[in-house]
């Protein structure tokens, strides 16, 4: 064979052993890759540090491998997954390796180690009973925010009488992918636990609700007892009122009215409980809405000054919409009712017209003394008064602040809006919208 | 105050509030005798055989409205007797019930007199036009 023969047939050596060690590594990048995979999918974490292992023993040639995790502490592990030992030697030898020996000390370390004989480094206590003879060594740490959180170990290469740079760097690769997959389902654990707090915290959420519901429903019996007597035993006076001087007569009223009065809020709390617990149900029928609004407007007519305040209506004659005929009249009231309430001289005016894609309209204007602008911005909160107005209620005693907040609330349930506009010393245009509404019988 | 005159059993734990009806009734012309509890309302009525029963709802002594009601439903000299609730227990659920059972009407406490005498009046068939 010439020189240059032989030259040839080395270099054709070198190309082979190049070819080889490419097929390797595209071996190695394919195992990767499908490792990249397998991982991503939805599996218990366990499982997730078979696969890193036995890949990586796969891989790098070793014939042992191990996955060590950390407890909570950082000081011992928590799991320790082995591949390349069966079962049987696994229990022989026992417990899992603490901050003893080679594996011991390696737990805190973030750094790789390779050895090509384990016992001669002198960190090592030599291996525990029935443990197989282990000389080449590769240890490479799982990190995770910075922090060591475990390391796996591959030993016995085989076929070679260490581990390369190569095996270092699959075993680096595989290291991140079980540091990605513990980052994860330490994620996963936060989260869980978040939402059974969440769970935990809407149950008792509930629980509040009813017993809130149930509260107002018995405080509502309590209180509605002594009043049957109050407001029935001033009626009976009143009834007998021949017997009464003018003044006497007038105090009793008094008793009478403030006793309907309180009557009248314990209803609006009821109802605005009901609303706000979703057990309101509308009872929908086709409604003449400017009856409604005439005879709101009409009950509405012994309680104003008739030299002071005028009270209309402007309406067409009929006005047929689908809607619950007695929460619209709860509505109106409770508008018409508060421009009533705060208007001591000029013009209440409720119009009524049709709505643009069915239902009707409802406009109350007064020409009361007006809602200051960041108070109209608060006017649907329950048990919110507007202070000006409240310091100008030519009655004091009367609200309590629920009604725009259920007048609002039942326009939504219709599927309408309420707004509101206000002018300090003009005025205030109060106006409900209501579609008609599609008679749905509630199954 | 044109009323034909019933005699009524009124079936309520509240005296003042019994007081009051009773009085309330009195003016009509009717005839009032009272229980106050379920189980002294029952025996009221098999002893009186009344035109009407008015009945509370929640009382003490174990025996709601309800069951004096069925009670009542269930024996043959009472059965027919129209009962009406008079009760501050305004639910709407409580009020179906009460329908359920076979009551004849359902007026809510605090009482509004003139609604309770148009009960009345219906329920003996005479109005006051």
């Amino acid at each position: 064979m010439s020189q240059g023969q032989e030259s040839t047939a080395q270099s054709i050596d070198e190309l082979r052993a190049e070819r080889d060690h490419l097929q390797r590594r595209v071996h190695t990048m394919e195992g990767l890759i499908e490792a990249g995979k397998t991982l991503s999918q939805e599996l218990a974490l366990e499982d997730v540090f078979r696969i890193i292992v036995e890949l990586a023993c796969e891989l790098t040639g070793a014939r042992y491998g191990a996955l060590g995790v950390l407890d909570d502490s950082g000081e011992r592990l928590a799991r320790f997954i082995t591949v390349g030992i069966d079962d049987e030697t696994r229990e022989k030898i026992g417990d899992l390796p603490t901050g003893r020996g080679i594996l011991g000390v390696l737990i805190k370390d973030a750094k790789a180690l390779r050895l090509t004989r384990i016992s001669d480094d002198e960190r090592s206590v030599g291996f525990p009973d029935h443990h197989p003879p282990m000389d080449s060594f590769l240890g490479v740490p799982i990190v995770t925010r910075g922090d060591v959180k475990g390391r796996i170990y591959l030993t016995e290469k085989i076929g070679s009488s260490t581990f390369t740079d190569e095996d270092e760097w699959i075993a680096m690769t595989l290291a991140s992918q079980a540091a990605i997959a513990l980052e994860t389902a330490e994620l996963y654990e936060m989260a869980t636990h978040a939402a059974s707090d969440l769970a935990e915290a809407n149950v008792k959420l509930e629980q509040s609700g009813r017993h809130k519901s149930a509260f107002l429903a018995n405080m509502s019996h309590e209180l509605r007892t002594p009043l049957n007597s109050i407001i029935g035993y001033a009626r009976l006076i009143l009834d007998d009122a021949d017997n009464l001087n003018s003044e006497q007569r007038e105090d009793v009223e008094i008793i009478h009215t403030s006793g309907t009065h309180l009557l009248g809020l314990i209803n609006d709390l009821l109802d605005l409980s009901k609303i706000e617990a979703g057990k309101t149900e509308l009872s929908i029928s086709a409604t003449d809405v400017v009856q409604v609004a005439r005879d709101t407007v009409n009950s509405m007519r012994p309680m104003i000054d008739a030299d002071a305040v005028e009270i209309q209506l402007d309406a067409p004659e009929t006005l047929f919409v689908q809607c619950d005929r007695s929460r619209l009249r709860q509505m109106l009231l409770n508008v018409v009712g508060n421009a009533v309430k705060f208007t001591r001289q000029g013009t209440i005016t409720t119009t009524v017209t049709p709505r643009r894609g069915g239902g009707a309209r409802f406009l109350v204007r007064d020409t009361g003394p007006g809602i200051p602008d960041q108070d109209v911005q608060r006017i649907f909160e329950s048990f919110f008064q507007s202070e000006a107005a409240l310091a100008r209620s030519p009655r004091e005693d009367e609200g309590a602040g629920l009604g725009l907040a259920i007048t609002r609330m039942l326009a939504e349930l219709h599927g309408g809006t309420v707004t509101i506009e206000s002018n300090v010393g003009l005025g205030t245009e109060v106006c409900i919208e209501i579609p008609d509404v599609p008679e749905v019988p509630h199954g | 105050m044109a009323d034909s005159p019933l005699r009524i059993v009124l079936v309520d734990d509240d005296d003042m509030g019994r007081r009051m009806l009773r009085r309330a009734l009195d003016r009509r012309g009717h005839e009032v005798t009272e229980a106050n509890d379920g189980q002294s309302g029952i025996e009221l009525v098999r002893k009186e055989s009344p035109d009407i029963v008015l009945l509370d709802m929640r009382m003490p002594g174990g025996m709601s409205g309800l069951d004096v009601i069925r009670e009542l439903r269930a024996d043959d000299a009472t059965s027919a007797i129209p009962v009406i609730f008079v009760t501050a227990s305004v639910h709407a659920e409580v009020r179906d019930l009460a329908t359920k059972v076979g009551a004849q009407g359902f007026v809510e406490k605090p009482v509004d007199f003139d609604e309770l005498y148009a009960v009345l009046d219906r329920l003996t068939g005479t109005s006051s036009d």
